[in-house]
């Protein structure tokens, strides 16, 4: 709830510089949540409990010395409220003065100077807000709203009754090279898809991946009949997929257009964020390959084939990631110009990073490596610089859980959190990620 | 891991530097095939090895030629009574992977299926899953572990012997010492790759 203060930071929209702290109790009722007595905006402002009477919507009280202020409830309150409300009063706050000037309990305000500011550029922004000072991160912006409007993603609307739209965010990402240089800032459009419940706004979110096992596979058949393998990657993949369940999403910060504030967005395609789109995502996909004459594998659900004159092309899936190997170079060229005419792709070539694998496909062999996984891992554990050892483990120790060693001193940097990433560096690729790779 | 201890974290400590000398070591493909494309699988188990809940390590390995596909070193979730046993339970679940492998690889080569070949050093486990014997050592053993007898009976996989000494899986069951754990990280197929070895 307290996120609709980002939709109410630039409601004109367009202008890169427009006040994005509008002035606090600027009269922004449309804004207000509805909190039950105890809801969690009255927690999160520490207020004293019992400060204002119970009785149902209290009005603002300027004047008063309390440093918190209600306002009058927008007219859609009564139908605004959760499913689990069971009658408690009600009161209201405006966002503005909600997260206005103040910084997050438990940090300390901080001013920018302008050195400073210049080089946040460099630096993902938290939020809309900050985001919108810098014509970089608007530019960024401009172009995700380009696709997501080219692909028809959404149709304005009147919400319907008892319509809870999702609201929607901005996630900001600098992309860099190799070198660590800035190469371009990218702002996706998320859905807070975390307000979705099962059963209710969606049904089944699984989807299927390639297995490690099955990559490798592949790989090891391609070295031993010299096949060439290369590596396409669809571009905003999630977006592609179409929606079955009615969605409803607020408009986007800093898009709201002006005077249908109060209209909601129906999705057709998806959005990222939402929990069903992988799934989504996935159907299109395979559909779309179905067309193109592919099957799918009834043993490894992200295998598809296709035989053609020359001999058969091989197909593995990765959420965003295809790998296309083949024994014919002109069925590859093929399969890519189609797949180009269906989505917008990237095509990356030779295969040379899958999932976090260093792939080289040589002359006389194909290597797989985790060289730069295994760098990040040590560099975040402190032990970059350690010492090499040739054993993982020493021969004859056992490690119990009854071990009387004195316990780790939690609060002292050390590996310890990098167990688990040691232990899966075989797997090395965080899913559902809004940035694919 | 809930409340870790020193012990804990010099192992943890122990595994990085490991990781941070072997920094530039992965699989390596070879592109002449030797032979046949074999399916060729190894599994292996320790005994009792946790400490804790006394349940026992499988360790099993598959290849492809001579490259190595898939591998998985795990706890069983089960408390083994005997070697044979923990032997067994290792073999039945590399057997579910060889099957599936099998499976792939023949959809990927369009030819006929040809049976993995699991390797397993304990010979008593191979006359189990052989014959269904049923008696007092072994029928206390959960009937999901006796898949692997389906599995031999309708040719699905062939099980071999390999003497311990060349049984590859051993370095996914327990920690080795220094010789023994470069000799097996070789034959498995684990190499240096010097940056543009290829190129």
């Amino acid at each position: 709830m307290i996120a609709n203060g980002e939709a109410a930071a630039n409601p004109s929209g367009g202008s890169p510089v427009s006040g994005a702290a509008a002035s606090p109790g600027g009269g922004s009722p449309a804004l207000a949540s509805p909190v039950s007595e105890t809801g969690e905006v009255e927690s999160a402002t520490h207020s004293s409990a019992g400060q204002a009477s119970p009785a149902t919507p209290v009005a603002p009280s300027p004047g008063s010395a309390s440093p918190i202020r209600f306002v009058t409830p927008p007219p859609s309150a009564s139908t605004n409220v959760d499913a689990e409300y069971s009658g408690e009063p009600l009161r209201f706050r405006a966002v503005d003065d909600l997260v206005g000037d103040t910084s997050p309990p438990g940090q300390a305000a901080r001013v920018l100077d302008d050195l400073e500011l210049h080089l946040g550029s460099a630096e993902e922004p938290p939020s809309f807000a900050a985001a919108e000072q810098e014509a970089c991160w608007w530019a960024a912006m401009l172009e995700e709203m380009a696709v997501v409007e080219e692909n028809r993603t959404w149709e304005l609307v009147d919400p319907p009754i008892g319509c809870r739209p999702i609201g929607l965010k901005w996630v900001y990402k600098v992309k860099r090279n190799e070198r660590g240089e800035v190469v371009r800032h990218k702002a996706r459009l998320v859905a807070k898809g975390f307000v979705q419940r099962e059963g209710i706004d969606f049904e089944e979110v699984f989807a299927p991946v390639a297995r490690m096992e099955f990559v490798s596979l592949l790989l090891a058949l391609a070295a031993s009949r010299s096949w060439k393998v290369h590596h396409l990657d669809v571009k905003s993949a999630f977006l592609n997929g179409e929606l079955v369940e009615e969605v409803y999403v607020q408009q986007p910060p800093g898009f709201v257009i002006a005077s249908e504030e109060h209209r909601v967005l129906r999705l057709r395609k998806a959005l990222y964020g939402l929990r069903q789109v992988p799934r989504a995502w996935n159907i299109k996909l395979d559909a779309s390959l179905a067309s193109l004459g592919y099957t799918k594998c009834a043993t490894e659900h992200a295998l598809y084939t296709r035989r053609t004159k020359g001999g058969l092309v091989i197909v593995g899936v990765y959420v965003d990631d295809l790998i296309v190997t083949s024994t014919e170079q002109r069925d590859i060229d093929v399969f890519k110009e189609k797949m180009k005419l269906m989505f917008r792709m990237s095509d990356l070539g030779l295969l040379t990073y899958y999932l976090g694998i260093e792939v080289e496909l040589g002359r006389d062999a194909i290597t797989l490596r985790q060289s730069s996984y295994a760098g990040k891992l040590l560099e975040r554990s402190g032990m970059g610089e350690c010492r090499a050892c040739q054993t993982p483990m020493e021969e004859e120790v056992k490690l119990s859980k009854d071990s009387t060693a004195p316990l780790v001193d939690a609060t002292r940097p050390h590996g310890a959190s990098s167990a688990g990433c040691a232990i899966s560096r075989t797997h090395g690729r965080t899913s559902g990620s809004p940035w694919g790779t | 891991m809930a409340e870790p201890r020193e012990d804990h974290l010099a192992a943890i400590k122990h595994l990085l530097r490991y990781v941070a000398g072997t920094r530039d070591y992965g699989l390596v493909y070879p592109r002449r095939s030797r032979g046949e494309l074999e399916l060729i699988g190894f599994s292996d188990s320790d005994m009792a090895g946790d400490v804790d809940g006394r349940q026992s390590t499988t360790g099993m390995l598959f290849f492809l030629g001579a490259c190595p596909i898939s591998w998985q070193s795990m706890k069983q979730k089960v408390v083994a009574l005997s070697t044979c046993e923990a032997e067994y339970i290792a073999a039945a679940t590399a057997c579910c992977q060889g099957v599936w492998l099998g499976r792939l690889l023949a959809e990927l080569t369009r030819e006929e299926a040809r049976a993995p070949i699991l390797m397993v050093d304990n010979q008593s486990a191979i006359a189990l899953a052989k014959n269904p014997v049923h008696h007092d050592r072994s029928k206390h053993i959960d009937t999901k572990y006796h898949f692997i007898r389906d599995c031999v009976d309708g040719g699905q996989i062939k099980l071999e012997h390999v003497e311990t000494a060349r049984q590859l899986g051993d370095i996914l069951t327990k920690p080795l010492g220094r010789v023994r754990l470069t000799k097996l990280r070789t034959k498995i197929g684990v190499e240096e790759i010097k940056q543009e070895r290829c190129n």
